[in-house]
């Protein structure tokens, strides 16, 4: 009797089971044709079409949304071998910085965004960290943990804000919150220390430009330079020490010194036709050019020593160094190396003022510059690969084996591993 | 030998007598009595360079006196009308002694000394003029700006101190007139007008340590610049490509792109000064600004294609002497690559 129940139940239950498949499968059909109907019908009333413009503001901000592919939380892509120059980001960034904890990791800033990302430079992997919006990130200077500081310029003011921000804690994978304050407004220029999270900026005060050294967050700052000229670039090595440049221009002197902790400015160079200078840290070696008729790349390998002209037609903005090499009597010297972008074609006069204001771009070759000898070496040419790159905001990774910069064409980010595997 | 001792007792009076004389000056030793005199050439010596110092006398014959100079106690030159000698001035912190005695045929003596006590002088200069925010060039002065100038001195010590500026004198001049209204101890940065259109000047700086042991001198030539518009496309995601300027024609890969101009070293503290007029024109038509900025203008293309020849004078309100011209050429096509739009939209230009 029980068994005859059983074999009942289980049949009606087969039968209900098929009934429930049967309508699910048909419901499906019905949903698939009504889609198909109502994609048909806005299609043909012009949805999904771009919006006619007319508008007073337009539809630009509508046609760069829709072209703009934005960079994706995480690489789709699996791991593969980076090439030799790779191709980072290539919508704008703002600004990157290699990590400390990772020796393959580098973080850039997205300028449309301000969202963090961190990339991994042997699977050339990529992950969005945080999510805090901080939109037209003009320029972004990051701190080797990852702490970085956001720039912008208020659009309805005009006043140039920074935030400096810490990425909070998150959950998995997940991008985290940037948190942190703002800084006081109207800093004309920053340069940040990588390793010590300390910072020396220039702002605008009752005519003068001061100079503040500072820790991060502006927990204690110490004024170190006052001046009525407005046109300076600060300069704060991972070795603590601090300079000021009097920005470039064209056959104009330049002049750059060294702030002494006695607040006294010693001289770097003098009087020089449109002086940019490079520092070295952990080292009194410097990069220096000149910009009058011509451009031209100087080395002073020392502060002892005498300044060399190098066969480079560049400038120091398109140079970095490689970390200053530890010496030690068991091993074999390494030489104090740099690394320089060269312009393809020779450009003569005028080269700062048409490069700074977006006039001019270059196709660049990199070089290689042993500081103590002062030769010089091509390694790499970006054309080779069939890309023009006009390079700016170099920076080596602190194993000295790979080269990041800015495209200044497009402001694109770019990873050039120096040794090739 | 009796001669050599007076010549080294007189020069021992001498250099004790007038230790702390300043380098340029001219100095009569026993001026009762005699008139050798020094000068300097250049008369301001700096380091690391050269100076030429000459014995003088409005009434003795030197070419027939035996002259014997001394630098820090060590004879350089001696003989008969060696009137001159040339020494290195030494790094900063460095001082010279320079003695030198004059054995007239009648045998009469005479004497003098100097101290050459080289400092440095660096004359910067920039101006008020407009550059946009993350601008690396320098602020150039333009007609109706204002230039500012700052002396930076070294006069150091022998024990490695410098001299503040507040004990400094510094007297400025502008095309060889004095400046007095912004002289003074202290003075060592300075405001004035810019140089007229199409003029120039030349702005020295004499600065002196009030105790005037130390002195240097700087000159700067400062021309008028013309200010300069510059087109960029201002990018909703992005905000104004300053890295990109527009040149003198553009491909755009969208129906629209909103032109900013940027005054570079314009008389006026943003794009959106009061001061400044702006006059656009598209196609020989003139056309409105943005409802928010003057400084920008929305360009579309009705259609697929199209060319849009943009123009801009901006003249100011009050310097008459401001103006400014700005053009582009935009060819409006519909063509968009299958891949990397995105660039050809922002960053290609012919």
């Amino acid at each position: 009797m029980n068994q005859n129940i059983y074999a009942v139940l289980k049949y009606v239950a087969l039968a209900v089971g098929v009934v429930i498949i049967g309508a699910l499968v048909g419901w499906f059909f019905v949903l698939r044709s009504q889609t198909q109907t109502t994609l048909s019908n806005d299609s043909s009333r012009g949805f999904g079409s771009t919006a006619p413009s007319g508008s007073e503001n337009g539809s630009a901000f509508s046609n760069g949304i829709s072209a703009q592919p934005t960079t994706p939380v995480t690489s789709a892509e699996p791991p593969k071998p980076v090439a030799q120059l790779w191709h980072v980001d290539t919508t704008p960034v703002a600004g990157f910085e290699f990590t400390s904890s990772d020796a393959h990791g580098v973080y850039f800033a997205e300028r449309a965004t301000g969202h963090l990302f961190l990339a991994d430079m042997e699977t050339g992997q990529s992950r969005r960290l945080t999510n805090t919006l901080r939109p037209k990130t003009h320029e972004a200077l990051f701190a080797r943990d990852g702490s970085v500081i956001l720039r912008n310029i208020n659009e309805n003011t005009g006043v140039l804000e920074s935030f400096a921000g810490t990425m909070g804690t998150s959950s998995g994978s997940q991008p985290a919150s940037l948190l942190g304050n703002m800084l006081e407004n109207n800093i004309v220029s920053i340069s940040l220390n990588p390793n010590a999270r300390s910072l020396f900026y220039l702002l605008r005060d009752a005519g003068n430009t001061i100079g503040i050294l500072s820790s991060w967050g502006s927990k204690s700052t110490k004024r170190i330079f006052t001046s009525n000229i407005g046109s300076w670039r600060p300069i704060l090595l991972s070795d603590g020490r601090v300079f000021v440049s009097l920005l470039a221009e064209d056959a104009v002197p330049g002049y750059a010194y060294e702030i002494r902790k006695d607040g006294s400015l010693s001289p770097v160079q003098r009087n020089i036709p449109g002086l940019s200078i490079l520092p070295q840290a952990s080292s009194t070696a410097l990069l220096f050019s000149s910009s009058g008729s011509d451009i031209a790349l100087f080395l002073q390998a020392s502060s002892s020593a005498n300044a060399v002209a190098l066969p480079l037609k560049t400038i120091a903005e398109k140079c970095a160094w490689a970390p200053f090499p530890v010496k030690s009597k068991t091993s074999t010297s390494t030489p104090n190396i740099a690394y320089c972008a060269v312009p393809g074609p020779a450009k003569e006069g005028h080269f700062l003022e048409n490069w700074y204001r977006g006039i001019l771009h270059t196709s660049d070759v990199i070089w290689k510059i042993n500081a103590e000898t002062g030769d010089t070496q091509m390694i790499y040419s970006p054309e080779s690969d069939g890309e023009a790159i006009d390079a700016t905001k170099l920076a080596t990774d602190p194993t000295g084996n790979y080269l990041g910069l800015i495209n200044n064409a497009d402001s694109s980010f770019w990873m050039l591993r120096i040794q090739k595997k | 030998m009796a001669q050599r001792f007076f010549l080294v007792v007189s020069l021992f009076f001498l250099i004790s007598a007038l230790s702390s004389a300043p380098a340029h000056a001219q100095y009569d030793i026993f001026s009762n009595t005699s008139s050798l005199s020094l000068s300097l050439s250049p008369a301001i010596p700096t380091t690391n360079s050269s100076v030429t110092i000459a014995a003088q006398s409005p009434f003795d014959d030197l070419r027939s006196a035996t002259l014997t100079w001394v630098v820090n106690g060590k004879k350089i030159l001696s003989g008969v009308g060696e009137k001159t000698i040339t020494i290195p001035t030494g790094a900063l912190g460095t001082k010279s002694i320079v003695g030198v005695s004059a054995t007239l045929p009648d045998g009469s003596t005479a004497g003098s000394q100097t101290i050459i006590h080289p400092g440095e002088i660096d004359l910067l200069f920039d101006a008020d003029s407009f550059v946009p925010p993350f601008y690396r060039g320098r602020a150039l002065p333009s007609a109706g700006t204002t230039l500012r100038l700052q002396a930076i001195t070294r006069f150091k010590n022998m024990d490695g101190s410098l001299i503040p500026d507040a004990a400094i004198d510094f007297k400025w001049k502008r095309g060889g007139q004095a400046l007095m209204g912004v002289s003074g101890k202290g003075k060592s940065s300075i405001s004035i007008p810019a140089p007229s259109l199409f003029s120039s000047d030349t702005i020295s700086v004499e600065a002196r340590s009030l105790d005037g042991e130390f002195s240097a001198t700087a000159r700067q030539p400062v021309s008028d610049t013309d200010p300069v518009v510059i087109l960029y496309e201002d990018h909703p995601l992005f905000g104004v490509l300053y890295e990109n300027a527009m040149g003198a024609q553009k491909n755009i890969f969208t129906s629209e792109t909103v032109l900013a101009a940027v005054p570079f070293f314009a008389d006026a503290f943003s794009p959106e000064d009061p001061s400044l007029q702006y006059a656009w024109r598209v196609n020989g038509a003139s056309v409105p600004a943005t409802s928010t900025k003057k400084s920008e203008i929305v360009i579309g293309s009705a259609s697929t294609g199209g060319t849009a020849s943009v123009t801009l004078d901006i003249a100011h309100a009050q310097n008459y002497f401001m103006n400014a011209h700005g053009s582009t050429v935009l060819k409006f096509t519909n063509e968009k690559a299958a891949t990397g739009g995105l660039k050809k939209n922002l960053f290609e230009g012919n």
